[in-house]
């Protein structure tokens, strides 16, 4: 298991290496426009890229950048002249950016996965009645429908139509409500449609038939034999998942005005602020890696055979 | 009797608790919030020109003069004289000091104004300063790529600004200009504090404690991206008239949370689209805009290197019929009127008149002698007739015999919802009026930017607006070129009889004169210049009631709230 979890490890520091790398040579490779004011006269930008390093070789920047990173040093921002994109992301004086998104994040999957499994058995252990199509049919729409269609539904109605809860911030429970909500929605149906077809595939399992022959109580295979293994492939998914949680969604922290990381990931790029752009990539994809890696893991504990295979 | 007693003693107990209730409601802080739709970048004043920012600045510090309303108030200067409107004298006031208790000179404030052009992140409010002599030679040393040391010397030798002794200074412009008192209340023209800025270079401004303030408010809390908090500053000269305990300032970037804070009563002011005008009609107005959305048109398409790339659509581009085919085939009035729901203007002029309005010396010159517009230059429906008789000229001049024979042109515009849906009706207007053959190439902003500078389009779609409320404003940036459009080029003699007038717009003292020559230059742009005008961008507001004084400018930082009070 050591020599599998190290393996892991190292394939995931070499990915996340990777990325790095590509994302900071494909964004020297996009048209910058970096300082396009038209009442910038050419030496004045000349004077602007010599202040931010980019008027050095891009295998310079590279290398300074890299050395940087290893000092957890993420840059200064180009369009936020004086801030460091650490204190951007991090931001531990407000709690806003990193820690808000995970925030809401954290509070989005202990209400999506523990609802998205319950549904999903509800489903799978009704198969064909009236409750199974009911949560086909919600999960359906929570898949196909779009997280800003329901925000914005939500803010019309239970915001603006009823006036039941307010509809910007993310410090009361009131407040957090509709954005956890709303974002829940789509995490809750992938899981409970997942959740329900492994359900639904154990029922002709040759175990769960010997465990019915053997004359098991009805309530002993559901939940020692099939739900337990039906939750293998949840765990799978929960690592993406977990990892696009946590580190900010724009649409909703939009519609909420919730201050997360979402914002920026669009932002910088049309501000060509390529530190935080990279900022937000290291993180991203640093969650990204380590929650698969975690996922590798924990699969290679609860299921041996991936061990062997490996 | 003892039921008696107990009734006054209820009625004198709830007396006393409505009496008190009444006190601690009117000792209730006054608070102002406003809802801004980006992050601040800095409060340095030397490096923002964006409204949003300047709502800080707004507060934080003081020109040497004061807007509010069309009224020019003092500011860091106490009165100013000036007998030819060259030369202005500002008295600086002697109880001027910085929120630390620090006194402000007038020698403190030549050196902040000197600083700015050694400082490349200060790039964008140079322009500011342009009427101030001295101001070409140094851009010319600035082009000459020179260094700092020798760009310093440059600068004091030759901008126009002079402390005469601790409480006096004298700002020298390049020609007699009365019409620019309204750049002195700019807050490009506040001071910056010395001491900060050598300790925090570049940084200065980034921070509530690396900055200074000289303003009504400090900072008293920034949380990036989230809200910038004022409270009023107690070593300002005017500290016993500020009537609001407390300004925040709130980083709300989606619409929808703005309007709806506004609704649930957390903001006093948002800006929003004006399908919220109507729904909101009691609190919403319309602030005209001074931004104007117009196409460029290339007349002299060249590489990044300068060379001329595309003769042929160089040629076609310089054909005024075609161009004027092109002004006549738009059907202003569905475009902006159906097709794009942010609140749009379509003057028949080009000199936006609020812009004169706001000004009183342009008001009274410029204003007084127009009052007719040029219809048929910007015609606000689509003429068909007159699009295609312009085309058969322009095809007969240039000896082509049909629409199809003429080269595809490329429309350039920004990626985002509002350009691209402009390109895409240009392109159909164009396509099905006149036959031509048009591609949209949209582009992300800084791109397109790089694009204009590089003279790398044959139309391009923008918008673009005046930084100092005079007529000069919107006429002077065709006069140098800055869009790389082509004009200097082709048609030489036109474009030089046009830089001719703004040379003598800049530098007349004779303001009837100069109305005259505004007036000309004018038709000149709209009837042979490079630039096809659509509509001016206007600005929907949502604007509480419960302030006296607090209201919206047109130009420079759009919230003034310095002269607020509660209402009673």
């Amino acid at each position: 298991m050591l020599k599998f979890t190290f393996k892991r490890m190292f394939s995931a520091a070499a990915t996340v290496f990777v990325l790095i790398t590509l994302t900071f040579f494909l964004l020297k490779m996009i048209p910058n426009g970096l300082f396009a004011d038209p009442n910038i006269s050419k030496e004045m930008r000349a004077r602007l890229y010599e202040l931010y390093g980019l008027d050095k070789p891009v295998w310079q920047q590279y290398l300074i950048y890299m050395k940087n990173l290893l000092r957890l040093d993420l840059g200064d921002s180009i369009a936020y002249p004086g801030r460091k994109i650490t204190t951007m992301i991090l931001d531990p004086a407000t709690g806003n950016g990193l820690p808000m998104s995970m925030k809401l994040g954290i509070a989005s999957l202990l209400f999506s996965v523990p609802t998205g499994i319950a549904l999903g058995t509800v489903a799978g252990l009704n198969r064909g009645r009236f409750l199974d199509k009911l949560m086909i049919g919600i999960s359906l729409v929570g898949v196909s429908v779009p997280s800003f269609v329901f925000a914005t539904m939500s803010v019309t109605v239970f915001g603006n139509i009823l006036g039941w809860l307010p509809t910007t911030g993310f410090s009361t429970p009131r407040e957090m409500a509709l954005p956890i909500f709303c974002l829940s929605l789509g995490t809750i149906a992938t899981i409970s449609r997942l959740m329900r077809t492994s359900l639904v595939e154990l029922e002709s399992a040759d175990f769960i038939k010997t465990a019915k022959a053997k004359g098991l109580r009805r309530s002993k295979i559901v939940f020692r034999h099939q739900i337990r293994n039906a939750l293998l492939p949840i765990v799978t998914v929960l690592g993406p998942i977990t990892a696009s949680l946590l580190t900010g969604t724009f649409v909703v922290e939009a519609i909420f005005n919730i201050k997360g990381l979402g914002g920026y990931y669009v932002e910088s790029i049309s501000n060509r602020d390529y530190g935080l752009v990279m900022g937000l990539t290291v993180i991203f994809g640093t969650f990204l890696v380590v929650c698969n890696l975690v996922v590798d893991i924990v699969y290679g504990l609860i299921d041996p055979r991936i061990r062997l295979k490996q | 009797m003892n039921l008696k007693r107990l009734v006054v003693l209820l009625m004198a107990a709830l007396t006393l608790i409505g009496s008190a209730s009444a006190a601690s409601a009117s000792l209730e802080p006054a608070v102002i919030r406003i809802a801004l739709e980006q992050d601040i970048e800095t409060i340095d004043p030397q490096q923002n020109t964006a409204a949003y920012t300047c709502a800080v600045t707004e507060g934080v510090t003081e020109p040497l003069l004061r807007e509010h309303g069309t009224e020019i108030l003092p500011g860091l200067a106490e009165s100013y004289e000036t007998s030819d409107y060259q030369t202005w004298i500002f008295n600086i006031r002697k109880d001027a000091q910085w929120s630390d208790g620090t006194p402000i000179t007038a020698r403190d404030i030549e050196w902040s104004y000197k600083e700015i052009f050694t400082r490349p992140e200060a790039a964008k409010v140079y322009i500011l300063f342009s009427d101030v002599s001295g101001y070409k030679a140094i851009t010319d040393a600035q082009s000459a790529n020179a260094t700092e040391d020798e760009l310093r010397a440059v600068v004091e030798e030759n901008f126009g600004v002079t402390a005469l002794d601790d409480y006096t200074l004298e700002v020298k412009l390049a020609s007699p200009r009365p019409y620019v008192i309204n750049t002195f209340a700019s807050t490009a023209w506040a001071p910056i504090k010395k001491d900060l800025y050598e300790q925090y270079g570049n940084a200065y401004g980034s921070a509530a404690d690396k900055t200074g303030y000289n303003g009504a408010y400090v900072v008293s809390e920034w949380r990036y991206n989230e809200s910038v908090a004022l409270e009023p500053n107690p070593n300002y000269w005017n500290a016993a008239n500020i009537k609001i305990d407390r300004v925040e300032l709130l980083i709300v970037k989606d619409q929808e949370p703005r309007v709806n804070m506004f609704r649930e009563g957390k903001v006093d002011s948002a800006r929003a689209s004006s399908e919220y005008l109507e729904m909101m009609a009691d609190d919403a107005f319309v602030l005209e805009g001074t931004n104007w959305n117009y196409v460029l048109v290339n007349s002299y398409r060249r590489n990044a290197e300068g060379a001329l790339v595309n003769e042929a659509m160089s040629t076609l581009l310089a054909n005024r019929d075609f161009v004027n085919a092109i002004n006549a085939a738009i059907n202003r009035t569905t475009l902006f009127g159906s097709i794009i729901t942010d609140p749009s203007y379509l003057p028949t002029n080009y000199v936006i008149p609020s812009i004169i309005n706001s000004n009183n010396v342009a008001r009274d010159t410029v204003g007084k002698l127009r009052g007719d517009t040029y219809a048929d230059l910007v015609p606000i429906t689509r003429d068909e007739a007159k699009a295609k008789e312009y085309l058969a000229k322009a095809l007969e001049t240039l000896g082509y015999a049909s629409v199809d024979q003429l080269p595809k042109i490329t429309i350039v515009c920004a990626s985002t919802t509002d350009p691209q849906t402009v390109g895409e009706y240009m392109k159909n207007a164009l396509e099905q009026t006149l036959g031509l053959k048009i591609d949209v190439e949209p582009v992300e902003f800084n791109v397109r930017d790089s694009r204009i500078i590089s003279g790398d389009y044959d139309l391009l779609y923008m918008g673009w607006g005046v930084s100092n409320n005079d007529a000069d404003g919107y006429l002077s940036v065709w006069s140098d070129d800055l869009f790389c459009t082509g004009w200097p080029q082709s048609d030489p003699e036109t474009y030089g009889k046009y830089a001719d007038l703004i040379t003598f717009i800049g530098t007349t003292a004779d303001m009837d004169a100069r109305a005259n020559a505004i007036l000309e230059a004018e038709q000149i742009l709209l009837s042979q210049g490079p630039i096809i005008t659509l509509a001016t961008h206007g600005d929907a507001i949502l604007l509480s009631k419960r302030f006296d004084g607090f209201g919206i400018k047109g130009t420079n930082s759009l919230y003034d709230y310095n002269y607020a009070s509660p209402k009673n």
